[in-house]
């Protein structure tokens, strides 16, 4: 066989392949072929272009309806662009671009940030107006269809028929979405930080029997369920109480409101970094990493895509990008008029450069949300992040309170971290924030997988202000366990500020339990709960249910769902444990694990300061001989329980230990 | 050569270039929006990087295809297009007969190709028409470069065989 033969072969079948020319065209556009104009290629006298293109665009613009040109003359711009004239001729040329061009009744309104003034603080020149607190509470209409089957904010409302088991949907929590970064930086080399393992994002990752007794025809129904289970470092018996989030909502009565969405997407320097990258490490060893390749502008860019992508006509959409400034790279429009692919194709030019200031980016989403608040719709800002800010004002003044007080007029946030060294410690702190919930890219095309199946979910939170007494005189509550506010429980009081719908699959709930670890201080197994939780009119619920251990003293899972938490629950504590005594041997120079054969494994305590720092250094993954005996022991015990819940999908936490156990 | 003059060669040459890259890519990648992707990241990363090219080791034609070269090997090395040797086995698994004689060869492997699957044929143009090594499939395949190896082997012991056929019953011209 020689090459010829297959060449002439070759050269008919590829020569027969016909060539998507859309696809040419938009390549030639982002290229600028056609667009520079006559002046600007020929010669090389600035101004003399400068003048040519704007002749050409003015010419244009106001000769278009004689023409049939479609071109939409936005006064505003055109003024920015004559305004632009006497300066240089590249301004000129972005002054043109600036234009929306309307094509086809879709218009590409990107304004390339060379082009606007760059103000931080709002480059319309706009307050932020975040604390006008007119909004008076939530008073959003969702207008689910939902809601209208159960008839959502009257009190004892029911569904009309009972649900069918099959396609039901469920809750879960807010906050953490996944534990990506912290397998990321294991899997990448590094020791991750404590915060990077949530139980809430750890639970997300896997399915609940929430141990539901009777099918639930209201907005939502916990159920309760209880387990004594033996901590296998101490031997002690623990006991435990789950709380199941359930809804009578199917799929079918599921339908998320028009959206209003700001992506606010992080260009600063470090975005152009390698995906799996420190970028605070430039300039030491370098680590051997899995994925160099892609920077995190690029899986940025990737993943804001395959969110537009999950748009529909009625939404809206606006971007921000920011670095140390921040601009309306998009102005707020709705997507049925705007040019989508365009949008996608600017996302995608993107470069990355500059400090990170993520307090300026969402002063400009607020901007944009001030500029036509509409009632009836859901209201989100997606935050994009290597979450790494070294200037503006990240504190509870800045950043945190402008989270807190935009959720307070019901426009919502999301953050997602992008790269290794996603700064997870301040991401938790924001997220704990009323319907704010944060999610990490493992790789973009694993990111808009999920997107595809969870984006309305994502958007929509529909239970408020989650809150159970426990009325019991033999236990107080000693842990919460798959909740962000896990630390403001006390004794009687367990909280939670948000749930989302969540994917329901053979009877079990996405992410859809919150584990309470209860402290025995009497004989007595009787509990009183009072949940009391407001739904997304602001309506709000209250139930009371009572629960009872029964004789006390003998390991007993009421459910899998139960066992399967506790035992997320243990491991999670175990990794967070080591990620705090690993870091204390760096620093001090003495190792003493914090989990014992006397204290069992109990949840991380992180001494004063610890977590002080947002710009984050990598630190190299190494475990302890204390630890790796830990990782062992545990290992043997967990694959055991694996075993009795028959959930194969658990065995990648074994894959993670035999990682950390063999590690040096 | 300086980069805007460059520049306008690129955009002079822009529709032959862009045929060019599509079908090359096209042709080894089967998933359309996957070979779309590439074709655009090729051509707009060849452009960015016009200051770069060398005029006088080769046109921008050979400059381009480099480009697109590597993404589909990457592509590939990323598991995105999936080999399965075994499955090609009701395609190879045929006897061994011994090479026939007087046949239009030609003709013989564009029969042969028509009847492989895409992925296969990606393969025979990386190796045939990119002339790639069979350890540079092999990495790009995530294979053992022996496997591979027998994969052309049998390949061209499967050419030959259907030679055998077609001579069998092969109109006059091709005999």
């Amino acid at each position: 066989m020689s090459n010829d033969l297959f060449r002439d072969d070759y050269e008919r079948e590829s020569g027969s392949i016909p060539v998507n020319e859309r696809l040419q065209k938009k390549l030639a556009a982002k290229m600028g072929f056609g667009k520079k104009g006559f002046f600007s290629r020929s010669f090389s006298f600035p101004r003399l272009a400068a003048f040519g293109t704007a002749a050409a665009v003015l010419t244009l613009v106001l000769w278009s309806p004689a023409f049939g040109v479609p071109y939409e003359v936005i006064p505003e711009r055109l003024s920015a662009a004559v305004r632009g004239w006497g300066k240089t001729g590249s301004n000129l040329a972005t002054a043109y671009k600036s234009i929306p061009a309307k094509i086809a009744g879709r218009t590409d309104d990107w304004q390339h940030p060379q082009n606007v003034q760059l103000e931080q603080g709002g480059g319309y020149g706009q307050a932020l107006g975040l604390s006008s607190g007119s909004s008076g509470g939530r008073g959003v209409d969702l207008g689910l269809s939902y809601a209208t089957a159960i008839g959502l904010g009257t009190s004892g409302s029911a569904v009309q028929s009972a649900p069918s088991a099959s396609n039901r949907i469920g809750y879960s929590v807010g906050g953490a979405k996944d534990i990506v970064s912290f397998r990321r930086n294991i899997e990448n080399g590094y020791l991750p930080l404590p915060t990077d393992i949530t139980y809430e994002g750890l639970y997300y990752e896997y399915f609940f029997d929430t141990g539901e007794k009777e099918v639930c025809r209201e907005l939502f129904c916990p159920s309760y369920n209880t387990a004594v289970s033996r901590d296998p470092v101490s031997g002690k018996d623990d006991y435990y109480l789950s709380v199941g989030l359930n809804s009578g909502m199917t799929e079918a009565d599921f339908q998320r409101q028009d959206l209003d969405l700001v992506i606010v997407l992080d260009i600063s320097g470090s975005m152009s970094s390698g995906f799996a990258q420190y970028y605070y490490d430039q300039g030491a060893a370098k680590q051997d990493v899995a994925e160099p390749q892609k920077t995190k502008m690029a899986a940025a860019a990737e993943s804001v895509n395959a969110l537009i992508d999950n748009l529909r006509g009625a939404d809206r959409l606006g971007v921000v990008l920011f670095n140390d400034r921040s601009w309306i790279a998009k102005p707020m429009r709705s997507v049925a008029e705007t040019d989508i692919e365009a949008i996608k194709g600017h996302v995608s030019e993107i470069q990355a450069n500059g400090g990170t200031n993520m307090e300026a980016g969402m002063q400009e989403a607020d901007a944009l949300f001030d500029e036509g608040i509409s009632e009836g719709r859901q209201k989100r800002v997606i935050f994009l992040t290597d979450a790494m800010p070294n200037t503006g004002d990240i504190s509870d003044a800045g950043l945190l309170g402008m989270v807190r007080r935009n959720a307070e007029r019901g426009v919502y946030t999301t953050f997602i971290g992008i790269g290794v060294d996603f700064q997870s410690e301040l991401v938790e702190a924001l997220t704990k924030t009323e319907g704010a919930n944060y999610y990490a890219v493992r790789s973009p095309k694993e990111f808009r997988e999920r997107m595809d199946e969870g984006f309305d979910f994502m958007v929509t939170p529909l239970v408020f202000d989650l809150n159970m007494d426990l009325a019991a005189e033999g236990f107080e509550i000693a842990q919460v366990y798959g909740s962000p506010e896990a630390n403001e429980a006390t004794g009687e009081l367990m909280r939670v500020r948000t749930l989302f719908p969540s994917k329901t699959e053979g009877g079990e709930t996405r992410g859809g339990l919150v584990l309470l670890k209860l402290r025995k201080v009497s004989e007595n197994g009787d509990l009183k709960l009072r949940l009391r939780y407001k739904d997304a009119k602001g309506v709000a619920h209250a139930q009371d249910s009572y629960v009872s251990f029964g004789a006390v003293g003998t390991e007993k899972y009421e459910t899998s769902g139960i066992r399967k938490g506790i035992w997320l629950a243990r491991y999670a504590d175990l990794l967070k444990n080591w990620t705090i005594d690993e870091r204390i041997v760096t620093e001090e120079s003495m190792h003493q694990p914090m989990i014992t054969e006397d204290t069992g494994i109990i949840d991380p305590r992180m001494p004063p300061g610890f977590a002080s720092k947002w710009e984050r250094r990598s630190v190299p993954l190494r475990v302890s001989s204390q630890y790796a005996g830990l990782f062992r022991d545990f290992r043997a015990r967990f694959a055991e329980e694996i075993a009795v819940l028959g959930d194969e999908t658990l065995r990648q936490e074994l894959d993670v230990l035999d990682r950390l156990s063999e590690r040096r | 050569m300086d980069l805007p003059a460059k520049q306008r060669q690129f955009e002079d040459q822009y529709p032959a270039l862009f045929a060019q890259t599509y079908r090359f890519v096209r042709y080894r990648v089967p998933h359309t929006q996957d070979a779309e992707d590439l074709v655009a990241d090729a051509i707009l990363r060849a452009y960015a990087k016009l200051d770069l090219f060398e005029p006088e080791k080769g046109d921008l034609s050979q400059w381009l295809n480099g480009f697109a070269r590597h993404k589909v090997l990457s592509h590939w090395r990323d598991r995105r297009v999936t080999v399965s040797f075994e499955e090609l086995e009701d395609v190879l698994s045929s006897p061994d007969p011994a090479p026939s004689e007087g046949v239009d060869q030609r003709l013989l492997a564009e029969r042969l190709m028509a009847g492989l699957p895409q992925t296969v044929k990606a393969l025979i143009a990386m190796r045939f028409i990119d002339g790639l090594t069979h350890e540079e499939i092999a990495d790009a395949t995530r294979k053992e470069p022996q496997a591979v190896r027998q994969f052309f082997s049998r390949l061209q012991r499967k050419l030959r065989l259907q030679a055998q056929e077609l001579n069998d019953d092969a109109p006059s011209y091709v005999q």
